[in-house]
């Protein structure tokens, strides 16, 4: 499964290849390519979709798994420049296809059972209030707070991961921000 | 000079580039701090991380979709243009007929006909098996999940379900029912690691040795030796 890499880099090993060339070997169905793309990437796409607060937890590694699944069928279409944002980009929209299910899921349920905000248990009361002021936020200002403030993204990273200008990133940015300001001072 | 705008704070904080207006100015200041102390608290939340056992769940399912997704891509591509061909063949010979022929009409029907009966020859001979079986096949109708091929996907899922569960022995019967070459690299290791789990030193033995002897470029062939090398 894994004799496609030996022929691109003779005298590398895995390890060393850059994005680029992983996405490569990826997109001829290279098995250890498809494993190094993971093993790198799954904690920053992890994290992402975590952080945008989906009212499922459990829903969390199924949305991880979505993202990597169509990541790595649509590796052969990876033009760069970060392999990272990119993956971003699938998971904002794989997301925003989840959301879109679970409001009407959640509307048809609502007829029956009133439905109640989730919490943890274990959040002290400070990051709780500001994990709910996150989960309040709309979802496109939602995306850009978890993938500049929170991930690092640089504004261009995360405009191409989010296929929107660069003006109108920070425009969401400066908007989520101050949400999120007015929302914990209302909780002071 | 004039104020910035939040949306030109919002960079400047991301970045770090502060102009020296900023400094100056108490308003653009102000709004400096405010959407900076925003973005420290941000970055003091805790760092969410999966369980490794979640991580290694979530990677062995998204290989094994991924790789059966791409195969019965490359079936359809084959498809396509093994019906591009017969097309193509089929329009040379209507030609070659209709520049001999005295009733361009009639042969131009013929063809089509031809055409729409092969296309839909080859469409049966796509489609899954149990549909061909049940005589389903609807003519037009593209398949969104057709029911034959993932089998041994719904096996190996299966077979994470039950190792999630603990159930190890239930999981090392479903991974050895995972035969698709799609997964079967990582159903033969998570079937030894299952058997490991299920206290079955000598099963699992055997097996991570069969393992290493099947797939010796897997990336999985490290672990394989050390949980060898341990019993």
């Amino acid at each position: 499964m894994t004799g496609k890499l030996i022929q691109l880099r003779p005298d590398g090993s895995i390890a060393e290849l850059g994005d680029e060339a992983l996405a490569a070997a990826c997109a001829t169905g290279d098995a250890a390519a498809q494993s190094l793309i993971f093993e790198r990437h799954f904690g920053a796409v992890y994290r992402f979709v975590a952080r945008m607060r989906v009212s499922d937890a459990a829903a969390i590694d199924d949305l991880v798994q979505a993202t990597f699944i169509e990541a790595l069928r649509s590796a052969p279409r990876f033009r760069g420049p970060r392999l990272q944002s990119w993956l971003f980009g699938i998971a904002a929209n794989v997301l925003r296809s989840y959301v879109r299910k679970e409001i009407a899921r959640k509307r048809a349920i609502a007829l029956v059972v009133p439905l109640e905000p989730t919490t943890l248990d274990d959040e002290r009361p400070d990051v709780a209030r500001l994990h709910a002021a996150i989960a309040a936020l709309p979802r496109k200002l939602r995306e850009v707070i978890v993938l500049v403030d929170l991930e690092g993204e640089t504004g261009v990273d995360a405009a191409a991961a989010l296929r929107i200008a660069e003006n109108t990133l920070w425009r969401r940015l400066a908007r989520a921000r101050e949400r999120l300001r007015a929302a914990l001072e209302v909780a002071r | 000079m004039k104020c910035l705008s939040s949306a030109e704070i919002a960079r400047i904080v991301t970045t770090g580039d502060v102009p020296s207006h900023v400094a100056e100015c108490v308003d653009c200041r102000r709004e400096l701090e405010r959407q900076s102390a925003t973005r420290d608290a941000l970055r003091a939340l805790p760092v969410p991380s999966a369980p490794s056992e979640h991580r290694r769940a979530i990677k062995a399912e998204a290989m094994a979709a991924a790789n059966i997704a791409a195969r019965r891509s490359r079936k359809l591509v084959g498809s396509v243009a093994l019906v591009v061909a017969i097309a193509a063949g089929l329009v040379a010979f209507a030609t070659t007929r209709f520049q001999n022929s005295p009733s361009p009409i009639s042969i131009e029907i013929a063809s089509a006909e031809s055409i729409g009966a092969r296309l839909q020859i080859v469409a049966y001979e796509t489609a899954p098996a149990s549909r061909k079986a049940s005589g389903a096949a609807e003519p037009g109708a593209v398949a969104s999940e057709p029911p034959g091929l993932p089998a041994a996907l719904t096996s190996f899922r299966d077979a994470w379900v039950a190792l999630r569960a603990g159930d190890n022995r239930a999981a090392v019967a479903l991974f050895d029912r995972s035969t698709d070459p799609a997964v079967a690299e990582e159903a033969t290791y998570w079937a030894a690691i299952a058997a490991e789990r299920a206290g079955d030193d000598a099963d699992a033995k055997r097996r991570f040795s069969n393992f290493i002897a099947r797939f010796p470029s897997s990336p999985y062939v490290e672990q394989a030796r050390r949980a060898l090398e341990a019993r």
